[in-house]
């Protein structure tokens, strides 16, 4: 017992400036993160008439038919996400990993273009194509099959799940890809050299072996899709389809504002969120058997002959669903003077570009996102790389609370979060609805964790001898860190924070709630056009930010290619990174 | 006569409830070089990198030529110590060229860009290592890199360097080579070299002095050859390389307390010496253990003139090593390992005897 006394007064007298940053981070993240969270709770519990703490909202959620609907369309958009999203990738993620496919590298590729596109504005462009009265590509159907009316209705259940899983596949695709390029090949020679048919080779050895990627894959796509947001407001609005995100939207901005139940309605998927994540942690995170050292044997090919041409074709068809054909639709209709007449040279005009800098809210939208898409990007890097550095290189007790923190923030989804931000910075202690402050916060808090698990995986990569050689040799921790981390991980923090900002760039869910008359940022401006008619203004915003978010993903996966080949060990790259 | 380096009072070190070093005291004299040697576990590099000041004891002091570098009130960081380290992984920064790894320490310490450039050159051509400057680590062997290492140790002449099993990252002739330049290499420098390793070969070629832990304390220290030939327990005999261990009891010790005489469980009579400082312990009837080193045991095809000590057997295995054979002999109640010079070979199935002079037989209490 004394000697641990004596080694804690020993860390605090070595640690004195570690244990100053520890407490001041602990406390930041508690006030940023707890606090609102801890806020929300109280909201939903509080009832205003009796000035108590009752379950009454929740049960009146519980009860009530509509609300009750509501829980069930989201777990049915979830589910039905899922197993689209599993019937797109898994043949997908197979034939580039252990195929003769050609092509596989361009496929590759192109998959990972679809992080370009936020989902939402690929529902416009679909919504160009198959909006069952004006559509394009309905048109283009009546007209030559002599139909009496459209044959599709982007506008309906299946036209959300169908949107949804276009943007969700990706992950499970580079989940599962991963795990099948980088599986030690000599589990499947051992099997075979005992006797295996190559099917019993993949039913008995090979899927096991990835069977918690595909898990850990579909539950990542369950989350995204519990909480999507852009999809269901564009496409369910008319129709009178509301999953949970969208009805707390609605409940929080109607003319008397429900906040209760709306918090009420928040906790619960909180809580669903919270009980996967922990799920997926404890369960699944520990199984996986994938080799990702370099050192493994190469998986063999499978021979496919003919059939290869179809399982390329395949690909192809899902890629050109979810990038190619609704950025088409989208420029088409961005370089149009009218919507509703083919692109001629009639009709082609620049002045959509032209308005969106001219006009001084959407310039002033785009300006707004770029500085706080920018700033909150270099926030998240900053102090995550403090986090990461504590919970990984230091000793103080405790220090595994800041990781817990900012994991917590991941389990806040987008709609969850801004109810939070708002009900916490309205009247509270520190005011900061109506300013783009609470935007910056609100970027700030859903980008941690992602710039947390990248900085935390670079770290990890670089082993601390390397850090240590420097402190024997004369360097303070800080000069060290300076010296050495820094320099290292400058490729990964680039990288990762090229992807943070395309996100919050052009981050819809937080920016619908955050959003007040002054403060507008571009997801907000484009739903504004869509909701005034603009269609043409809203398609060459649209293709402003497909553009920029296509950059951007090339040059990060570029920059992360360059220091990868530099450090030794690291020349199988896990995209799933992304 | 040397003065202290390094003192280690009573060192100890907790990871939760395991003890990784427990009570550890040593001292280490100037120009000596020492190795920590002991098999997985036993606090060896946890002892390492306490000396460096990565971490702090939970009890014991570390004086660094008188001064305490470490102790409950006082606690020098690593970069005030002036010691240095190579490390196991060589801890080479990847995005520093040969040359800018090297020259790191020099420019902490501020020096100009000419001085630095001439020691580092020197440093460089101590460990063979000039004109491949500019090379990113990526660009060199594992060998290279591992000269690179020590050269960046090396260049800032460290109070003491501290070798974190440098060589286990290499294959097995070149790390033969690399330890016989690093010996070379601390000769020449005059540095106190502190050197872990789990392998005994290395510990022995390089250690002027070495220090047998098990389970965070010092079982033995010695010389190479005192721990080889002169063991004080079953674990030091058989961690500093192998052997025949026999088990007896101890019938009396004769010839003016200078030969013990054991009988085995199975009847067998076997006289062993007894050496300067193992004859307080033995106590008539107390269980004993004899060990006998394999080239310590004599074989031929034909009887030996001696009586004691002698067995016949037949050869059960035969390994041919170019400069040694290794046989397995299978006498009535043992199987005895015996290594001999190739000049004469017994084939598997060959009856051969064995004699063990009592001189050779180490005596240890169980």
């Amino acid at each position: 017992m004394r000697g641990r006394i004596v080694q804690a007064m020993n860390s605090i007298r070595m640690e004195k400036a570690k244990w100053i940053i520890f407490i001041s981070t602990f406390l930041g993240l508690v006030f940023f993160i707890g606090y609102p969270l801890g806020n929300l709770i109280r909201t939903s519990l509080y009832n205003l008439q009796t000035h108590s703490y009752t379950l009454d909202v929740y049960i009146q959620t519980f009860t009530d038919e509509e609300l009750l609907g509501v829980f069930i369309n989201t777990f049915k958009l979830a589910f039905g996400a899922v197993f689209f999203s599993f019937l797109v990738a898994i043949p997908m993620a197979w034939g580039v990993a252990r195929t003769d496919m050609p092509l596989k590298k361009t496929i590759r590729s192109l998959v990972v273009l679809t992080f370009a596109i936020p989902s939402f504005l690929g529902t416009i462009g679909w919504i160009t194509l198959l909006g069952p009265r004006a559509g394009k590509l309905n048109l283009l159907l009546v007209h030559l099959f002599n139909l009496e009316k459209a044959p599709f209705n982007i506008f309906s259940f299946e036209g959300i799940v169908f949107c949804a899983t276009l943007y969700a596949y990706p992950v499970l695709f580079f989940v599962v890809s991963s795990a099948l390029e980088n599986m030690d090949a000599s589990f499947e020679d051992a099997a075979q050299i005992l006797g295996a048919s190559r099917l019993r080779v993949l039913w008995s050895t090979t899927l096991p072996i990835v069977a918690p990627a595909i898990i850990s894959g579909c539950i990542l796509i369950f989350l995204e899709a519990l909480v999507i947001f852009g999809v269901v407001i564009f496409l369910g609005s008319s129709i009178g389809f509301d999953t949970v995100s969208t009805k707390v939207f609605r409940l929080f901005f109607e003319i008397v504002p429900n906040f209760e139940k709306a918090a009420s309605l928040s906790i619960p998927l909180f809580l669903v969120t919270c009980a996967i994540l922990v799920f997926q942690k404890k369960f699944i995170g520990k199984k996986q058997y994938t080799v990702i050292m370099g050192k493994a044997a190469q998986p063999q090919m499978i021979k496919l002959g003919a059939l290869k041409y179809i399982v390329c074709g395949y690909c192809f068809v899902w890629i050109s669903l979810s990038v190619f054909i609704p950025s088409l639709a989208l420029l088409s209709f961005a370089l149009s003077k009218m919507v509703g007449y083919p692109l001629s040279l009639e009709n082609f005009t620049l002045a959509n570009f032209a308005y969106i800098f001219s006009d001084q809210t959407s310039f002033r939208a785009f300006k707004n996102s770029f500085t706080l898409a920018l700033s909150a990007t270099l926030m998240c890097l900053a102090v995550s790389v403090v986090i990461s550095w504590i919970v990984q290189r230091s000793r103080i007790p405790g220090r595994g609370s800041l990781s817990f923190i900012t994991m917590l923030s991941m389990s806040f989804p987008g709609v969850v979060l801004g109810v939070s931000l708002v009900l916490a910075f309205t009247n509270g202690p520190l005011r900061l609805y109506g300013t783009l402050w609470l935007f910056f916060l609100g970027y700030f808090i859903k980008g941690l964790p992602m710039a947390y698990m990248y900085t935390q995986a670079a770290l990890k990569q670089l082993g601390e001898d390397l850090e240590l050689a420097a402190r024997i040799l004369g360097a303070g921790w800080l000069k060290s860190i300076w010296d050495v981390t820094a320099p290292l991980m400058s490729g990964s923090l680039l990288s990762a924070g090229i992807i943070i900002f395309i996100l919050k760039f052009r981050d819809m869910p937080l920016s619908m709630f955050l959003y007040s008359s002054g403060n507008e940022v571009v997801a907000v401006q484009i739903y504004q056009y869509q909701e005034k008619g603009e269609y043409t203004m809203m398609a060459a915003g649209a293709i402003i930010i497909l553009l920029m978010s296509l950059i951007l993903v090339v040059v990060s996966r570029k920059i992360e290619e360059r220091f990868k080949a530099r450090l030794p060990g690291q020349s199988r790259s896990n995209i799933s990174e992304y | 006569m040397p003065k202290v380096k390094l003192r280690l009072s009573n060192i100890s070190k907790h990871y939760d409830d395991i003890r990784a070093v427990d009570g550890f005291s040593q001292d280490i004299m100037d120009g000596e070089a020492v190795a920590l040697l002991g098999p997985s576990g036993c606090g060896k590099t946890t002892l390492l990198r306490l000396i460096a000041g990565f971490f702090a004891p939970d009890q014991g002091t570390i004086h660094l030529d008188d001064v305490e570098i470490t102790s409950p009130s006082q606690f020098i960081p690593p970069n005030h110590r002036n010691m240095s380290m190579v490390f196991q992984s060589y801890a080479l920064w990847p995005n520093r060229t040969m040359f800018e790894n090297v020259a790191y320490g020099l420019k902490l310490r501020k020096m100009s860009s000419d001085r630095i450039g001439t020691l580092v050159n020197e440093v460089l051509e101590l460990v063979g290592m000039t004109g491949r400057e500019g090379c990113y680590p990526s660009q060199l062997s594992g060998g290279q890199q591992q000269r690179v290492a020590l050269a960046r140790a090396l260049v800032v002449k460290p109070d003491i360097l501290l070798l974190d099993e440098p060589l286990s990252n290499l294959d097995a002739k070149l790390r033969v080579r690399m330890r016989d330049d690093m010996r070379e290499i601390q000769k020449k420098s005059g540095i106190t070299f502190i050197y872990v390793t789990h392998d005994q070969n290395e510990a022995m070629a390089i250690a002027d002095r070495i220090v047998l832990m098990q389970a965070g304390k010092i079982v033995q220290v010695g010389s190479a050859q005192n721990l080889y030939n002169e063991p004080n327990s079953r674990f030091v005999a058989n961690f500093i390389g192998t052997g025949n261990q026999i088990d007896g009891i101890l019938e009396e010790v004769g010839e003016e307390k200078k030969m013990a005489v054991l009988t085995t469980a199975c009847g067998e009579t076997l006289h062993a010496a007894v050496r300067n400082g193992s004859a307080a312990g033995l106590q008539k009837n107390g269980k004993m253990v004899v060990f006998i080193r394999p080239e310590s045991v004599s074989l031929k095809g034909e009887k030996f003139p001696e009586e004691k000590n002698t067995f016949c057997g037949r050869v059960k295995k035969q390994k041919y090593y170019g400069n040694l054979v290794e046989y397995e002999v299978q006498t009535e109640h043992r199987t005895f390992i015996v290594q001999s010079h190739p000049k004469e070979l017994y084939p598997e199935g060959t009856e051969v005897f064995l004699h063990i002079d009592p001189l050779d037989c180490i005596l240890l209490c169980d």
